[in-house]
């Protein structure tokens, strides 16, 4: 199980990566996650999240060219694997399914 | 993407630490987005921001996952692991030594953990405002002919002003004007009144107040909660009591006070956090001082500097100086108010005391307000932390040095093998370092376990807070030095034992300096101990002195009964008092405006008639009626009591002895033919009283006057014989209320009343004691395992002995001896450092037990005592044990 199982945090990250395309990097993740999440993402944790990932297997990642704003580091961009993409669909497969079996009357009104 | 962003250059301290413990695959990246970051930041809200950020991002990358292998590739660490497996090792084998090393060290830790955070309470008073560094008390001294007759903080209403308009470093100030006797306070609604309460803190104070100082307003604001003059600002929990579950809105609820000052309905305007416990002045109610500065007391003409009522705080402007300020208030009394002052031949000298600085350092020499702390308290609590500490590492340092003998063969082997002096210290040293760190996180156990005790003991609410940062730095400190100054000593010793000798297991010769020097540290804790017992033992014994001595006032049977706020009729009054007089069980019946242990009623001065207005002194005064003295039993030694009559012209006044030295009256008769001027009116003296404990024992006799009053509502005080006190009480809150409808009744004996003076006292009592106990039990551990060892290394000698035919009792007396010799030496040397602590707190009392032999002799035979059941538990068991297997074991 430990390995391929998706937290909630890393499937966030997972899809702003997939959101941001071709401009996905520490920064931007975090920036992107925090406005649309409204929560305050701390960058050890967005750090951590991505590591976790790797060692998955769900994210591969390259560096890009050298930038000034970043004081002359390269910045290095994330890009979500084949086996990522498989397994934000499954997850989205148990949920669909989880959520078509809900009982219309457990959902409260009318 | 903002295309202005700059580059800037990072702070460079966290930059190194994040290069120093990042892994370098991920350096690039954190540090990338850290500097981006930063950039963006620095640009939109400046540098300061962004360095902060800078700091905090790198302090939060410091993860698990994001820190390389420090130290990865270096000896040292190798070396440190297999040291301590062997400090490990050590540990498990000699289990009783490492219990009494950890512990012993574990509780002077806690001791001083303990105390830090009462020094950092007591430290931390009125620092939370946010103005604090430039807020002022007003002091006033007095020289009366070159005489100082002290420094005080009253004044009349007219000195706030004043300062103001003639000092222009003073920004802002405010009055203050206690609702002196308190009030019964209750909640109006729809003009029904709720169920009073008795409130004693409250204070009038001007708007400026609350701009000086800092309060968390719940509801309404600092800005506008005290204009308007009906306006009254309260405290959560003041809330809570009357408002209970209705407390989320009381803007503009009705409070009704009616305590003779100024009585009336208001409004609440502002509800504040309930006021931090390190503050010099406490409240409930705030009200506004126009309120009380409308009554005719202070509106007629020449009050403005004659009801000394008042105190002020200023404030002054952030870019003024203290002196200042007080170069341009100095002589502002002798400005406003010169005829008076001269006439009294005073100087009055006005200063500025800092705040923060009120509650240890307060210049002020009569009595302060709320609980007083001393500087000298807060010393003697360090020192006393640092005594504790030392005797434990001492103990430490004594049983490693002890122990020296069990590891020779140890260190013999080593250095054969070649290992190299610095190699055997760092060994032990590392040894050092577990204990020091076992006991501390032990330490830190054992202060949440004991802190609860020493809040309750102290009255006041600490609570144990690691994160404080003087509390980590000490920690920190302690896991540093700790090892280092208890283990090196050891260390040095038993690294420095010649190869072959150790081999041999022969090193320890009778002239080794060791033992010297463990001697002297066995010396140096009892001469602590010593003066820790005998400390606990005076005051002791000077607080049962304090509450058990003739105070010349019968206190132990009278009952005092706090009166009536509202204001009552004589008739109610008269009423009350017959009905009283009527139950079975009550002796007298005396009204009062003031009891013993409660203070007098007014400070005001008095000369003899004939003599001029520098002859002046000042007097105390309190009124009573015509059984009052009959009622607390003060001897009347000359002239007469009072008689009942409705004016006091005819009464004239009673003085104690005092007055009669003070004013040069003569003898107790002679003084009966003479006449006081007091505060300007002279009356004829009509008895003198034998001087009596009006205030607590710290307090001398000083002059105090009896003036007559035919009724009080302030105190009702009842005589009860003993047997029927239960009748009296139940029939005494029947008549209250019958009498005083809507008064809570509070009543107390006096003797208990009276010794409530003494709470400062037991408390710091209370805390010398769980001190001592602390070092006393350290210091015998101590004793303990140097006596252990010293039975275990002679086990032979004690056998051989026994078995040419020493009996027990000298066995036991041959190795007791020594250290009896040490405790000896140690009391020689105690003496003296004693005398000079038991004799500098006595004099704090006005009445003390003075110094006797009984307060060295009784804590010397105590430690002796001590000491010799320390021993015998080992000696006694050495000597009776079966020689056979002593000698037979090798």
């Amino acid at each position: 199980m430990k390995g391929t199982y998706l937290g909630e945090f890393q499937e966030l990250v997972l899809l702003t990566i997939l959101v941001l395309a071709e401009n996905a990097y520490g920064v931007t993740i975090q920036d992107e996650l925090g406005s649309r999440t409204g929560r305050n993402i701390s960058r050890g944790a967005l750090h951590t999240a991505l590591t976790r990932l790797d060692e998955k297997g769900f994210i591969t990642s390259e560096y890009g060219g050298a930038t000034a704003e970043r004081g002359g580091r390269r910045k290095r961009f994330y890009k979500v694997t084949n086996q990522g993409t498989k397994a934000l669909e499954e997850s989205k497969t148990l949920r669909d399914q989880l959520w078509s079996e809900v009982p219309k009357v457990a959902l409260g009104k009318s | 993407m903002n295309q202005t962003i700059q580059d800037h250059r990072p702070p460079r301290l966290p930059q190194r630490f994040l290069r120093w413990y990042c892994k370098p695959e991920l350096l690039e990246d954190i540090e990338g987005d850290i500097h981006e970051d930063f950039n963006k930041r620095h640009t939109r809200s400046g540098k300061r921001q962004a360095y902060l950020y800078y700091f905090l991002d790198v302090i939060r990358f410091f993860r698990p996952f994001v820190i390389k292998k420090l130290f990865k590739t270096q000896n040292t660490n190798t070396m440190f692991k297999l040291n301590t497996v062997i400090a490990f090792r050590h540990l498990a084998k000699n289990k009783l030594y490492s219990f009494i090393n950890i512990t012993g060290l574990a509780i002077g830790i806690a001791a001083c953990l303990i105390i830090a955070h009462y020094v950092i309470f007591q430290l931390s008073y009125d620092k939370f405002h946010e103005n604090a560094d430039r807020v002022y008390r007003v002091h006033n001294n007095t020289l009366q002919n070159g005489e100082d007759l002290g420094t005080g903080f009253y004044s009349g209403y007219a000195l706030g002003p004043s300062l103001i308009r003639d000092v222009p470093e003073i920004e802002m100030q405010s009055r203050v004007h206690p609702y002196y006797g308190g009030a019964v306070v209750n909640r109006v609604v729809d003009s029904v009144s709720m169920t009073p309460f008795r409130e004693q803190d409250i204070l009038f104070v001007e708007p400026a107040f609350l701009q000086m100082f800092t309060f968390n307003f719940l509801q309404g604001n600092h800005n506008t909660a005290l204009n308007d003059p009906s306006s009254i600002v309260i405290t959560e929990s003041t809330m809570r009591k009357y408002f209970g579950k209705e407390s989320d809105r009381v803007i503009g609820q009705i409070l009704n006070v009616n305590g003779g000052w100024a009585n009336g309905n208001y409004l609440i305007s502002g509800v504040v956090e309930d006021f931090p416990a390190n503050s010099h002045f406490q409240f409930d109610f705030l009200l506004p001082i126009e309120r009380v500065l409308m009554r005719n007391q202070y509106t007629e003409e020449g009050t403005d500097w004659g009801w000394t009522n008042f105190y002020s705080y200023v404030m002054l402007s952030p870019q003024s100086t203290e002196a200042a300020a007080e170069a341009k208030m100095a002589d502002l009394m002798h400005t406003y108010t010169p005829e008076d002052l001269e006439a009294d031949g005073l100087k009055q000298t006005l200063s500025l005391q800092n705040v923060p600085d009120i509650h240890l350092r307060s210049e002020i020499t009569g009595d302060e307000f709320g609980t007083v702390g001393s500087i000298n308290s807060v010393y003697f609590m360090v020192i006393i932390a640092v005594f504790i500490l030392l005797i434990a590492w001492i103990n430490f340092i004594n049983l490693s040095t002890a122990k020296a003998t069990e590891r020779s063969m140890e260190v013999g082997i080593k250095k054969a093998m070649g290992a190299l002096k610095p190699q055997l210290m760092s060994q032990f040293l590392t040894e050092s370092f577990w204990v020091n760190l076992f006991a501390i996180v032990l330490a830190i156990g054992l202060t949440y376990t004991f802190m609860p005790m020493l809040s309750e003991a102290l009255g006041v609410n600490l609570v144990v807070d690691i994160t404080n940062p003087t509390i980590l730095g000490a920690l920190g400190v302690l896991i540093l030095i700790g090892p280092l100054l208890a283990g090196f000593y050891p260390a040095l010793i038993l690294s420095s034992f010649k190869t072959v000798t150790a081999l041999k297991g022969r090193f320890v010769s009778k002239k080794s300096h060791a033992f010297s020097v463990r001697k002297g540290l066995v010396v140096f804790q009892f001469v602590i101990s010593t003066f820790l017992i005998a400390g606990t033992f005076t005051v002791s014994r000077q607080l049962s002195f304090m509450q058990n001595q003739d105070t010349g006032i019968d206190m132990s049977k009278t009952l005092a009964i706090k009166g009536p706020d509202t204001n009552i009729s004589l008739a109610s009054f008269e009423s009350f008092k017959n009905n009283m007089e009527q139950v079975a069980g009550v002796e007298a019946f005396s009204s009062s405006r003031s009891i013993p242990g409660n203070g007098y009623n007014w400070g005001t001065e008095a000369r003899r008639s004939g003599t001029d207005r520098s002859n002046s002194g000042s007097v105390n005064v309190t009124w009573v009626d015509a059984t009052f003295l009959n009622t607390y039993g003060i001897e009347v030694i000359a002239g007469r009591d009072f008689t009942e009559a409705q004016r006091q012209a005819r009464n004239g006044m009673i003085i104690n002895e005092a007055t009669v030295e003070a004013f040069g009256l003569g003898s107790p008769e002679k003084a009966l033919t003479e006449k006081i001027i007091l505060s300007g009116d002279t009356m004829a003296i009509r008895g003198v009283v034998k001087d009596h404990n009006w205030q607590s024992l710290h307090k001398a006799y000083g002059p105090a006057i009896f003036l007559y009053r035919f009724a009080s509502a302030d105190f009702f005080s009842v005589s009860v014989s003993p047997q029927n006190t239960n009748k009296v009480i139940s029939e005494l809150e029947k008549q209250f209320d019958i009498a005083f409808p809507g008064n809570p009744v509070e009543y107390y004996f006096v003797d208990d009343f009276f010794n409530r003076q003494y709470k400062e006292d037991l408390a710091f009592a209370n805390i010398f004691k769980a001190f001592s106990a602390f070092a006393i039990f350290a210091a015998c551990m101590g004793l303990f395992g140097l006596a252990s060892y010293s039975v275990v290394q002679k086990a032979k000698e004690i056998g051989i002995r026994r078995v040419l035919g020493a009996s027990g009792t000298q066995i036991t007396f041959l190795f007791s001896k020594r250290y009896l010799l040490l405790t000896v030496i140690a009391n020689t040397i105690a003496i003296p450092i004693t005398y000079f602590g038991i004799k500098s707190w006595l004099e704090n009392f006005a009445f003390s037990i003075g110094i006797t032999a009984e307060l060295f002799l009784v804590p010397m035979v105590l430690l002796l005592v001590i000491a010799t059941l320390t021993i015998s538990f080992q000696t006694v068991r050495a000597a009776m044990a079966n020689p056979v297997k002593n000698l037979r074991s090798e």
